[in-house]
C-alpha cells in the first residue's frame, strides 16, 4: 500500500472535511439519535414495556432464529463454492460464479414474488406441497429460503476475491506431500481465510436481520407469528405506535452498531496482518 | 527411480503446450528442463507431479503407470518458485506437514517427526529457525524450508520449478552447489526447471532444452554447449554473433571479418547466416582494420567489446581476456582487425 501523502491541511481540504462531517452527521447519524430520541420519548418504563412487548419479543427470537438458520447453511455454501471455483478447474465454472451474484442484482421484492409464484398456492409447486399438507408460504420456513436466497452471495463472495488471490499452489503442495482433500481444506485453506470467512459472515448476518422486502412479500404478516423485527417496525409504525416502532428498530440499530463494530475490528486485524 | 516419459501431448483449450515429449529419466539423474518463458516447461513438471493430466502419452515409473496416481501417492517432492510456504504454521510445523497428515498407520511417532525435523534443519542450515514463521526468514532460508518441507516425506523423485528464481545472483550460485551435493547425497531423481542457462550447465547431468512444447535437444553441458542443434539452442545459450555470409570463389566470406579458417565449411548457397560466439573472435590492433571498438564493458577477468565497421549498423560482440586488452592496449574507438577462429553455418530457411 502507497505511504500516506502528508500535506498541510489547505482551504480546500478544510472544506472538504466539513462537507464530509456536516453530510455523515445529517445522512446517518441524525437518522440514528432520532431513532433513539423517539424510543425514548415518553420515557424509558414505555420503551421497556415496548420492547417487552408479547409480539415484538416474538419478532425479535424469530430474527434471531432466521440469523441462527440461514447463517451455517449460507457459510457452508459460501465455502463450498469458492472452493470449487478457486481451486478447481471445471467446465461451467464462469456460470456459477455469475450465478452465485444473482441475488445481488436482483431486488428483494423481485425474490419475494417469484417464491410466491413458486411455493403459493396459485404457483407452480405450490398445489403439489399442500397437498402433501406442506404449508411453506406465508411462514417461517418461506421467511428462511427467501432470506437464504438474498443473502447467499456475501460469505462467497468474500472468501471468492481473497481466495483468488492467494491462488492453489500451498493446496498443491500439500496434496504432494499426502494431504487428503479435506486435511487440504481444514489444515491449509480455512487457516488462510477464517478471517474473511469471519468478516463474510458478520456482513450476512447484518443483511439476514434487516432483510425487509423479500420477507415482506411472503410472510403473510401474522402477527406474533409471521413477523421479523423489520416487519413489525413496520406494522407498529402503521398502527400509529411510533414509540412503539422506534423501541423495535433501535433494537435493530444496536445489532447494526454490535455489526459494525466487529466488522471494524476485523478490517483492522486483516489490515494489521497483510502488512506483517 | 527412473522416469519414462513417452510421447506426452497437452493443450490448455486451442493451443497446445506440450507437443509430443519424449524422454527418458535414469535412476539419480539430476535433469535441468531449459527454455524461454511459455515453452512448457512447468506444464511438464506439473504432469509430473500429479496436478496436471496429459491429453495423450505415458508416464512411467519403474513399469508402472503413473498417470493413475494422485499426487498423494506418487512420492513426489515440489518446490515452487514462491515457496508456497504454509505461512500460519512455524517452520517446523511447515517441515512436519507430510509426515502429519500421514494416516495412523503410517504416521512416525511425535517424537520420531520432531527427530527427522530436527535432522532436516541442520541438514538445510536452518538450526534454530524451527520456532519462527515463514514471513520471518530471508528468501533463501524461505527456499531451504520449502525443501526440507519436500524432503521429509523423503521422496524418490525431487521437482523444482524455477527453485533460485527469486534469489540474488550469489546466493543462487551457493545454493545450486548445495543441491548438487544434496541430490547425490540423498540419491533421489531430480528434475529442476530453470531460465538459467549457466544454472543448468553447471549442475545437472543431462539438460533438456524445451521450445514450444517441443525438446529441442538434450544432452550433457558439454555437448549442448560443443554441438548445438540448432540456431535455437544456439541462440537460446545466449550472445551469439548472427552475420550473413557471401560466396567468394566457393568460399565463404563474412564482411569486415576474416573467416579464412572457416573456408572448408559446406555451402549449399549464399543464402546463410554465420553463428560465432564472441570468444571465436580474435581482435587484433590494426590501424587499417575494418571495425572500431565502440564500448569496452568489464566481466571480471575477461571484457567484452562491441564492435563496428565502416557505414554499417551492424555490431559484433567479442569477448577476450583482459590481459590482452592491457597488452594490446586496446580501447574505445580502436581501429581493430577481427578474425573468426569458428562459428556454425545455418541456411535462412532453417532460422
Ligand atoms: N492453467 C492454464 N490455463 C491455460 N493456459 C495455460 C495454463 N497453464 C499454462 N498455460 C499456458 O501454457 C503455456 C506453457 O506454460 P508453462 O507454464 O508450462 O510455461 P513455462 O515454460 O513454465 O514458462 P515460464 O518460464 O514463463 O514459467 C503458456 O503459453 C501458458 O500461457
Ligand atoms: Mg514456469
Amino acid at each position: 500500500m502507497a505511504a500516506p501523502i502528508r500535506s498541510s491541511l489547505n482551504g480546500t481540504a478544510i472544506t472538504l472535511i466539513v462537507i464530509g462531517v456536516v453530510l455523515t452527521l445529517l445522512f446517518i447519524a441524525a437518522p440514528v439519535i432520532v431513532i433513539f430520541d423517539q424510543a425514548f420519548a415518553k420515557g424509558f418504563a414505555i420503551y421497556r414495556d415496548n420492547i417487552l412487548h408479547k409480539e415484538t419479543l416474538h419478532a425479535i427470537w424469530l430474527t434471531l432464529l432466521t440469523a441462527l438458520v440461514v447463517l451455517p447453511i449460507n457459510t457452508l455454501f459460501g465455502l463450498a463454492a469458492a472452493w470449487t471455483i478457486t481451486k478447481f478447474e471445471f467446465p461451467g465454472k464462469r456460470l456459477l460464479l455469475t450465478a452465485i451474484d444473482i441475488p445481488f442484482s436482483i431486488s428483494p421484492i423481485v425474490a419475494g414474488v417469484s417464491y410466491l409464484l413458486l411455493y403459493g398456492a396459485l404457483g407452480l409447486v405450490g398445489p403439489w406441497l399442500i397437498e402433501h399438507d406442506l404449508r411453506i408460504m406465508f411462514s417461517v420456513p418461506a421467511i428462511f429460503l427467501v432470506t437464504m436466497f438474498v443473502t447467499s452471495p456475501f460469505v462467497a463472495r468474500e472468501l471468492i476475491t481473497l481466495m483468488q488471490a492467494q491462488g492453489r499452489e500451498r493446496e498443491e503442495v500439500a496434496a504432494t506431500l499426502g494431504a487428503s482433500g479435506w486435511q487440504m481444506f481444514y489444515r491449509v485453506t480455512l487457516p488462510n481465510i477464517k478471517w474473511a470467512l469471519l468478516y463474510g459472515v458478520i456482513l450476512c448476518n447484518a443483511r439476514v436481520m434487516g432483510e425487509f422486502g423479500a420477507v415482506s412479500v411472503v410472510s403473510g404478516n401474522l402477527r406474533g407469528q409471521t413477523l421479523t423485527l423489520p416487519l413489525q417496525v413496520q406494522l407498529l409504525y402503521h398502527d400509529y405506535n411510533a414509540t412503539g416502532a422506534f423501541a423495535a428498530a433501535s433494537v435493530l440499530t444496536l445489532l447494526a452498531i454490535v455489526t459494525m463494530v466487529l466488522k471494524s475490528i476485523l478490517e483492522r486485524r486483516t489490515e494489521h496482518r497483510r502488512r506483517s | 527411480m527412473g522416469i519414462d516419459i513417452q510421447q506426452l501431448g497437452k493443450s490448455f483449450g486451442p493451443q497446445p503446450v506440450l507437443r509430443g515429449i519424449d524422454l527418458a529419466i535414469k535412476d539419480r539423474e539430476l535433469v535441468a528442463l531449459l527454455g524461454p518463458s511459455g515453452s512448457g516447461k512447468t506444464t511438464l513438471l506439473r504432469i509430473l507431479a500429479g496436478l496436471e493430466w496429459p491429453d495423450s502419452g505415458n508416464v512411467t515409473v519403474n513399469g508402472q503407470d503413473w498417470l493413475d496416481q494422485p499426487p498423494q501417492t506418487r512420492g513426489v517432492g515440489l518446490v515452487f518458485q514462491h515457496y508456497a510456504l504454509f505461512e500460519h504454521m512455524t517452520i517446523a510445523e511447515n517441515i512436519a506437514f507430510g509426515l502429519r497428515v500421514r494416516d495412523r498407520a503410517r504416521r512416525p511417532a511425535n517424537d520420531v517427526i520432531l527427530a527427522k525435523v530436527e535432522e532436516l534443519l541442520d541438514l538445510m542450515e536452518l538450526g534454530g529457525l524451527g520456532k519462527r514463521y515463514p514471513a520471518q526468514l530471508s528468501g533463501g532460508q524461505r527456499q531451504r524450508v520449502a525443501l526440507a518441507r519436500a524432503l521429509a516425506i523423503e521422496p524418490h523423485v525431487l521437482l523444482l520449478d524455477e527453485p533460485f528464481g527469486a534469489l540474488d545472483a550469489r546466493v543462487r550460485r551457493d545454493l545450486r552447489r548445495w543441491l548438487r551435493g544434496l541430490h547425490d547425497r540423498l540419491g533421489m531423481t531430480t528434475v529442476f526447471v530453470t531460465h538459467d542457462q549457466e544454472e543448468a550447465l553447471e549442475i545437472a547431468d543431462r539438460i533438456v532444452i524445451l521450445n514450444e512444447g517441443r525438446i529441442e535437444q538434450e544432452g550433457t553441458a558439454e555437448e549442448i554447449y560443443d554441438h548445438p542443434a540448432s540456431p535455437f539452442v544456439q541462440r537460446f545459450l545466449g550472445g551469439v554473433n548472427e552475420v550473413p555470409i557471401r560466396l567468394l570463389a566457393g568460399r565463404i566470406g563474412v564482411d569486415g571479418i576474416e573467416a579464412g579458417v572457416l573456408k572448408r565449411m559446406a555451402v549449399a548457397n549464399d543464402n546463410a547466416t554465420l553463428f560465432i560466439r564472441p570468444r571465436d573472435i580474435d581482435v587484433a590492433p590494426n590501424p587499417n582494420g575494418s571495425a572500431t571498438i565502440q564500448t569496452v564493458s568489464f566481466l571480471g577477468d575477461r571484457a567484452r567489446l562491441d564492435l563496428a565497421f565502416d557505414g554499417d549498423t551492424t555490431v559484433i560482440e567479442a569477448e577476450l581476456d583482459r590481459d590482452q586488452l592491457r597488452t594490446d592496449k586496446l580501447g574505445r574507438g580502436q581501429r581493430v582487425q577481427l578474425t573468426a577462429r569458428q562459428g556454425r553455418l545455418y541456411d535462412d530457411a532453417a532460422l
